[in-house]
């Protein structure tokens, strides 16, 4: 829109010379021409005479022109994205306006997929990481970085770990019941598939979210549960520059279930009631000697994280580059739990010709996760791992080493110090490089992208387990070897033109791109070694081999269209229809159509809001469109014969039965999406947001539907069934103090969604066997509802529902259906597990050299199970658990737990807890040293900062963390960091 | 030069547009086995066989490829002469004792059953169908072989499925996925008898006596399994002529001398052939007609839990706060008690009954757990369950205690069979969940039973007791007379010769017996059981699947 060359300003100058002779004495008319700061004619500006209510916009060359009998009158320009000048005009006739951007409000280009578009000119929900918040804070990962930020994003940490990988994104709630429902991520142009921490967040320039069906259309079909891209630092044409970037900080458990003591343990086992309690003679003997082992400090230990991270960025006038090299090292607060990441990140632009540019983005990675970490988890070791393992054991042998069975009565249960034992080795290595060439053709406005993006990522992993370990010593050895590849090649040819004629601005892009996936895995387990001496190095002398291997390929085909329109960038129309070929649905049924629509209008631009100068930007946005989501893998529309072997003597014949039926007819899971939405600016931007209101409607959903088992086959995935998600988002930025002394910013996002099944096979039927009702969210907990603890036998005999084995201190729930009788109709919901509302604020405070920063974030209408209120000791209490206020008839008459009674909870009934939770995420203070003298060394900036993670969590859940699916696992770890920042 | 870029762009384009041809999303799976790809020579349709015979193996497994939950065990307990001693919570052989409320439509483990044979019948089907495809380059004979095999696995699928849940659809056509059923039919139960008639007969008269190799069946089956079904639908003549074709059968026979290595051990001729390596007709055995295949430490091993499911908790009988028995091979391995004997099943045998002998019945341990002896006790010390009087290879079993349910001390003490001992060779292994040994599960004592029960509705009560004879000669039993033959004493002989290994319910419910005989013998279930139980729900998933046709429940359900 600013496209004419200063030539034709000046030759439009000399015409404004002209027409001064015929305008009359008393009224006068000035003209002129508002520029940008390249000179560039800016159409559109608001031009009004402060005073009175006459005004106007610039044309398309810039030009405008104003008839007034004010003697000295002030002309007021403003644009959205540009600070609103003020100019006194005395005499003169001719004026020639240059605007300066002002680059805290909207005049950002934000990438859009497939190219880039001024903000205000967006018509769809398009969300951009503020990159305050991707520099400010030193985090592990871009999803760190994006957990509260975005409006209607929401990032779940499910477990603790030194990698932080998991973690799940949500776009706008849950959209898909069985096919996946995270983002597509695009990095650099160019889907990604590999693991959010494999990307170096140093390396990152921005982070756009697209939400809407309009802004994700591009992507069509995978573009219904959101779109992240995200675009790496490039080089400028300027002089080289070279920033250090370093960090380091301790990690320590940031909540600690409270286990029981050896000696509480003992008379726990001791006192429980139907349960056999005998004491066995390591327990004894360690209970006699008073050496109990507290597991969970000898699993943990203070932990630490730091980074390296040093990049070149320059260039001369026709290239420039970008260099990054970081080195990360965490050691997590579980023993042995360590992740090593290597990134070096070359970037290069390249203008050939002047038609042909070249460029270049790439990031060679290498992962280490050597080392098994000690056995946490529940459900990996029978004794409880060490969050739960028995405190009345021996974990080392009397020389000290590590014992294999801690617990040799119990040999079930492995020591969960064993894993330190293990010989393991862990490598990923990932290749990501994206490749573009754009030429100019000859019909000017018209270009042609060709660009390719290779991914390649091999993981190689070999473990041994010895005989001083369990696993070991029950094979007489195990090795497991596992090599994977997995291959993803783009190729993209996209066309564009753009043009302007008269008021109207017009941009075109066509597209067709082709994408495949290799996905190739070799394992080997081996047991039964003649010793141990070799690890891995002595497959061929184990007696059982157990080879498997995976393979699958997936290639997509696509054509897009898009079209921008706009008219005196007021009113802005954009159109987008994608086709797309997937080869994992059936053979008719392997294309689907998206097309979307979207309007925008900017109000502000109108004449009868110029007066309300306070108003620096006022726009509605309206999207439909249809998404898809292909949502399931390889050769799910096939029919498959699983492998089911026969012996003759002691030979292995191969034998197969078919287990799935082909569905010809299997196709596209699609979503249609409504988005309204408000963006708004006030006070030249000093409060800037966007409230969004949205409704998602996902139908033929990829779900197994179950068929007759007389079949012989259980279920078929067919396209079936239908889910909602409604929600509103608003975001809201301000300036609140903005003095020479203090700037104050806040920005504050809150949304909420409602998600609900809206039909399931077809029938109407909920589906029981798998939690899902109709007209409830996809997730929900749906259980016996607990009701307190019989407290008396005469409570027990004024219960209608309470059976014989019912006693004082046992459990008691609600009847919910009123028959007076506890059964299986009796489960009801309770409550949902994505959350209703998610929020984030951040305060940012400036003093002279120094930034404040706080961030906190929250979530609510969240119901969890804590598994920890239960006693899942099993009959002969062979595992710990954690402290309760046991009810006793006669020594805890008020105890508000049910009694320890291996029977008291016999109906199974399960605890559920409000996981709401506002958590202060970060703390960040950084230091910015003035660097206006000389120094010795060529230092251009340098801050110093200081952050602090996970400080508090406030919270009514009593698990181990509201926000992980697993409280038995690695915790939730704290973090305090210190780093600093050089430019030279 | 302008015009030579565009024209090469043109052509680039052009060159990206027309290569993406169609055949860019078409799949072509190297990992995967399809139908199509299977079933086009001898060898695949030998593929299409093992995965039958794997799933026949599965009747021994837990669900799901688990170690809990005994996929046969609506077939064995709940019936006069077994029950469930120690059940899991909500498990099926919890049900199997208190029915009533209990056993209901939507449980699990009939679904998974339901599901499980149906899947046997479909893969048979699959074979059946497309071994008549022409393109295949075999003999007759080949085919003829394969097809018979398909056809006596499908007729076993519809024994199961008949007997616990009555008339089924009779399904005889691979299932595809572009014609999903949802209106079957139950079909009668003659109905599918017929078809199971058939099925047998084309595979007695094409399969090869005896098998191949150990695992498969032969001819001898096919008859076994005819003569079964002759006696349930009153064809007593021809069922006396099918089971007489196996009896006669001079390449079968009963183990009537000790046999294999451990012949030189104290032992009987009865109880060698569930020994360790025993089991198979290439180590000498026999009496069998059918082997499930298993191997320790191999990717085709599989493994069962027979012995997690019948022996007892040896390793839990406390002395005093000391267990001084604990897991090892002498004792059978690791077991859970799920399954025992019933007082009945227990005291049919007379003393000199081999079958009964300590050999056949583990009533005594010996004291092994050096950790945990009682006080002025030694290693070896016998520990014998429930003392009492009487001869001593029985002794203990005029005390044996009415059948007790659940966690008590005193069914740790109740004998169990030592059928399904097994345990791993190597001694930290011992606690293994599974068997890995071949294990027998149809042989020819069987069919002489099934003979003689024949020729007791024949009225040949002579024959009837000098075939029953054989078996009890075998096993040292006092002969008995022609007028002591009865149906309840063919049953009894039956629970004495075949107890765990028969498929008790159908066999009570072929002699018209399981309700009255269950509730006299069975005190557990016995006393819950009605009418209604006599066959089990359809599974509710059926009937709710069926969308466009009503399928009827069974009575009562």
């Amino acid at each position: 829109m600013k496209a004419k060359k200063m030539k034709s300003l000046i030759l439009l100058f000399f015409l404004g010379l002209l027409a001064t002779n015929f305008v009359s004495a008393q009224s006068r008319v000035i003209k002129g021409t508002v520029i940008d700061e390249n000179k560039e004619a800016l159409v559109g500006v608001n031009v009004l005479m402060k005073g009175s209510d006459i005004g106007t916009t610039t044309g398309l060359t810039g030009e405008f022109s104003l008839e007034t009998t004010m003697e000295n009158p002030t002309l007021v320009f403003s644009y959205v994205g540009y600070k609103t000048k003020e100019i006194l005009v005395k005499n003169e006739l001719i004026l020639l306006v240059s605007l300066a951007p002002d680059l805290t409000t909207l005049s950002e280009v934000v990438v859009i997929g497939y190219g880039t578009q001024k903000k205000s000119d967006l018509t769809g929900s398009v969300v951009s990481l503020s990159k305050e918040r991707l520099s400010q804070l030193p985090n592990a990962n871009f999803a760190q970085a994006l957990q509260g930020s975005v409006p209607g994003l929401q990032i779940n940490t499910n477990s603790g770990g030194s990698e932080g990988n998991e973690l799940s994104i949500l776009i706008r709630g849950r959209n898909s019941i069985n096919a996946g429902n995270g983002p597509l991520i695009i990095l650099d142009g160019i889907p990604y598939v590999g693991g959010i921490s494999e990307i170096n967040p140093a390396d990152i320039e921005s982070i756009e979210v697209l939400k809407d069906a309009s802004a994700a259309a591009i992507y069509g079909s995978r573009g219904s549960n959101g779109i992240i891209l995200i675009t790496t630092k490039r080089g400028s044409n300027e002089k080289v520059s070279i920033t250090y970037d370093g960090f380091y900080g301790i990690q320590q458990i940031a909540r600690r279930p409270d286990l029981l003591t050896g000696e509480e343990f003992y008379n726990f086992k001791t006192t429980r009631i139907n349960s056999p309690g005998t004491i066995t003679q390591t327990e004894k003997a360690v209970y006699e000697s008073g050496n109990f082992v507290d597991w969970y400090d000898l699993a943990t230990r203070q932990g630490s994280r730091g980074q390296h991270s040093l990049s070149i960025s320059g260039g001369s006038e026709k290239a420039s580059f970008y260099l990054g090299a970081t080195y990360l090292d965490v050691s997590g607060i579980a023993v042995n739990d360590d992740f090593k990441r290597y990134t070096l990140r070359p970037n290069l632009d390249v203008e050939v010709t002047p038609w042909l540019k070249i460029g270049s983005s790439s990031q060679l990675s290498f992962q280490d996760r050597t080392g098994l970490p000690v056995e946490f988890s529940d459900s990996r070791n029978t004794g409880g791992g060490a969050n739960f393992f028995n405190p009345l054991t021996k974990p080392y042998n009397p020389d000290g080493s590590i014992a294999i069975y801690a617990w040799p009565e119990y040999n079930q249960a492995r020591n969960p110090l064993s894993p330190l034992l293990v010989d393991n080795y862990d490598y990923g290595y990932r290749v990501f490089s994206a490749n573009y060439a754009e030429i100019k053709l000859p019909l000017k406005g018209l270009t042609y992208k060709f660009n390719t993006g290779i991914e390649f990522e091999a993981n190689d992993r070999k473990t041994y387990y010895g005989r001083n370990t369990a696993i070991g010593f029950q094979s007489g050895g195990t090795a497991e070897t596992y090599h994977s590849i997995e291959k993803n090649l783009t190729v993209e040819n996209i066309l564009n033109y753009s043009k302007t004629f008269g008021s109207h601005s017009l941009n075109f892009t066509g597209l067709y791109s082709s994408q495949s996936n290799v996905f190739d895995r070799d394992d080997l387990e081996g047991q039964n070694f003649p010793s141990d001496v070799l690890t891995n190095y002595q497959m061929s002398s184990a007696l059982l081999l157990q080879p498997s291997s995976t393979y699958f390929k997936q290639n997509l085909l696509s054509q897009m269209i898009r079209v921008n329109y706009g008219f005196n960038s007021k009113y802005l129309l954009t159109m987008t229809a994608r086709r797309d070929g997937f080869s994992g649905f059936g053979s008719g049924t392997k294309y689907g159509v998206f097309p979307s629509a979207s309007l925008g209008w900017n109000v502000h631009k109108e004449n009868f809001m110029r007066n309300l100068s306070f108003v620096s930007q006022f726009k509605f946005r309206a999207s439909y469109g249809l998404n898809g989501n292909q949502g399931v893998g390889s050769y799910q529309s096939l029919a498959r014969l699983s492998y089911r072997p026969y012996l003759n003597g002691t030979t292995i014949l191969a034998g197969y039965l078919p287990v799935s039926l082909a569905n010809p007819d299997l196709g596209w899971e699609s979503t249609k999406s409504l988005n309204l939405g408000l963006d708004f600016g006030f006070f030249e931007g000093k409060i800037q947001g966007s409230i969004d209101y949205y409704q998602n409607r996902t139908f033929d959903l990829l779900l197994n539907r179950t068929i007759s088992p007389t079949h012989g086959i259980n279920s078929i995935l067919q396209n079936i069934g239908e889910t909602q998600n409604n929600g509103i988002e608003l975001g809201i930025n301000s300036t609140n103090i903005d003095g020479p002394q203090l700037k104050w910013t806040t920005g504050f996002n809150i949304s909420h969604n409602k998600n609900a099944i809206v039909d399931l096979y077809g029938d109407g039927k909920d589906d029981l066997a798998s939690r899902w009702f109709i007209g409830q969210p996809i997730r929900v907990n749906f259980n016996l509802l607990y009701d307190g603890i019989f407290k008396s036998q005469e409570e027990i005999k004024a219960t209608p529902w309470a059976a014989a084995t019912d006693k004082p201190g046992y459990v008691k729930v609600v009847d919910v259906n009123g028959d007076n009788l506890i059964n299986a109709f009796d489960r009801t919901i309770i409550g949902q597990l994505d959350p209703k509302l998610i929020w984030g604020l951040t305060n940012t405070f400036s003093h002279k050299g120094f930034t404040l920063m706080i961030f906190i974030h929250g979530q609510r209408g969240v119901t969890k199970e804590n598994p920890l209120q239960l006693d899942n000791v099993f009959t002969d209490v062979a595992r710990n658990t954690i402290n309760k206020d046991w009810w006793s008839a006669d020594k805890n008459p008020n105890g508000t737990h049910f009694a320890n009674d291996a029977n008291a909870n016999y109906r199974g009934v399960n605890f559920y807890e409000d996981a709401s939770f506002l958590r202060i995420k970060d703390i960040s203070l950084a230091y910015n040293f003035s660097n206006k003298g000389k120094n010795p060394f060529g230092v251009q900036s340098s801050k110093l900062y200081f952050t602090a993670r996970n400080l508090a969590t406030f919270t009514k859940y009593e698990g181990l963390d509201p926000e992980f699916t697993n409280q038995y696992g690695i915790p939730l770890q704290r973090e305090w960091l210190v780093g600093l920042t050089v430019g030279f | 030069m302008k015009t030579r870029i565009s024209f090469n762009i043109t052509f680039v384009l052009l060159f990206i547009f027309t290569s993406c041809a169609d055949d860019f999303l078409d799949e072509n799976p190297r990992n995967i086995i399809a139908p199509e790809n299977l079933y086009v020579n001898k060898a695949g349709f030998e593929f299409g066989l093992n995965g039958l015979y794997s799933r026949v193996r599965y009747e021994r497994n837990g669900a799901n490829g688990g170690s809990n939950v005994l996929n046969n065990s609506a077939m064995v307990i709940g019936v006069d002469n077994a029950y469930s001693m120690m059940p899991a919570g909500g498990s099926i052989e919890a049900f199997l004792n208190t029915w009533g409320t209990t056993m209901v439509s939507t449980n699990g483990y009939l679904r998974d059953t339901w599901e499980w044979l149906y899947g046997v019948v479909n893969a048979a089907n699959t074979i059946i169908i497309r071994a008549e495809n022409p393109d295949v380059q075999w003999s007759s004979t080949e085919k003829n072989q394969v097809i018979a095999e398909a056809k006596l696995i499908r007729a076993w699928a519809y024994r199961h499925l008949t007997f616990l849940f009555g008339a089924v659809p009779l399904n005889l056509e691979e299932s595809s996925g572009t014609n999903i059923k949802t209106d079957w039919e139950r079909t009668p139960v003659s109905v599918i008898r017929t078809a199971m008639e058939n099925d047998l007969l084309f595979a007695e008269q094409n399969l090869s006596d005896p098998a191949p190799y150990d695992g498969r069946v032969s001819k001898a089956v096919a008859s076994h399994y005819l003569a079964e079904l002759y006696l349930t639908v009153g064809k007593y003549q021809a069922a006396k002529d099918k089971a007489a074709s196996v009896v006669n059968n001079a390449l079968y026979g009963l183990t009537k001398t000790r046999f294999s290595s451990q012949s030189a051990k104290p032992g009987t001729p009865f109880t060698d052939m569930f020994l360790d390596n025993n089991a198979n007709r290439s180590a000498g055995n026999k009496e069998v007609l059918w082997v499930l295949q298993n191997e320790y430490l191999s990717n085709g091993g599989d493994g069962n839990i027979m012995r997690r499911w019948y022996v007892n908790r040896y390793a839990e009988i406390q002395i005093g706060s000391k267990r001084p028995v604990t897991f090892s091979i002498e004792n059978g391995g690791r077991g859970l008690g799920r399954f025992s004997v019933t007082k009945y099943g227990l005291l049919i045998y007379e003393n000199n009954d081999d079958r009964g002998s300590y050999f056949g019945w583990r009533k005594f341990y010996r004291y092994n757990n050096s950790a945990s002896l009682p006080p002025k006790s030694n290693l070896g010390d016998t520990l014998v369950l429930l003392t009492g009087t009487g001869p001593a290879h029985l002794r203990g079993f005029n005390a044996v205690p009415n059948e007790t349910v659940g966690n008590t001390a005193s069914n740790r003490l109740r004998p169990s069979t030592t059928k399904w001992d097994y345990a791993p060779s190597i001694p930290e292994d011992v606690q293994n969940s599974n068997n890995y040994n071949d294990q027998i599960y149809l042989r020819v004592a069987d069919t002489y039973l099934l003979l003689a029960e024949a020729q007791f509705y024949l009225n040949d009560l002579a024959g009837a007791a000098a075939t029953i004879n054989l078996i009890r000669a075998r096993a040292n039993a006092t002969p008995i007379t022609a007028s002591q033959v009865t149906l309840d004493f063919i049953l009894d002989e039956r629970s004495r010769e075949l107890w765990s290994e028969e498929h008790r319910r159908y066999t009570l419910l072929r002699t018209g017996t399981w309700f009255d005989r269950t509730k006299k013998f069975n005190l557990i279930a016995g006393k819950v059981i009605t009418l209604r139980d006599t066959i089990f729900p359809i599974p509710q998933v059926v009937i709710d699947a069926n969308l466009s046709k009503t399928m009827s429940q069974n009575p009562g359900w």
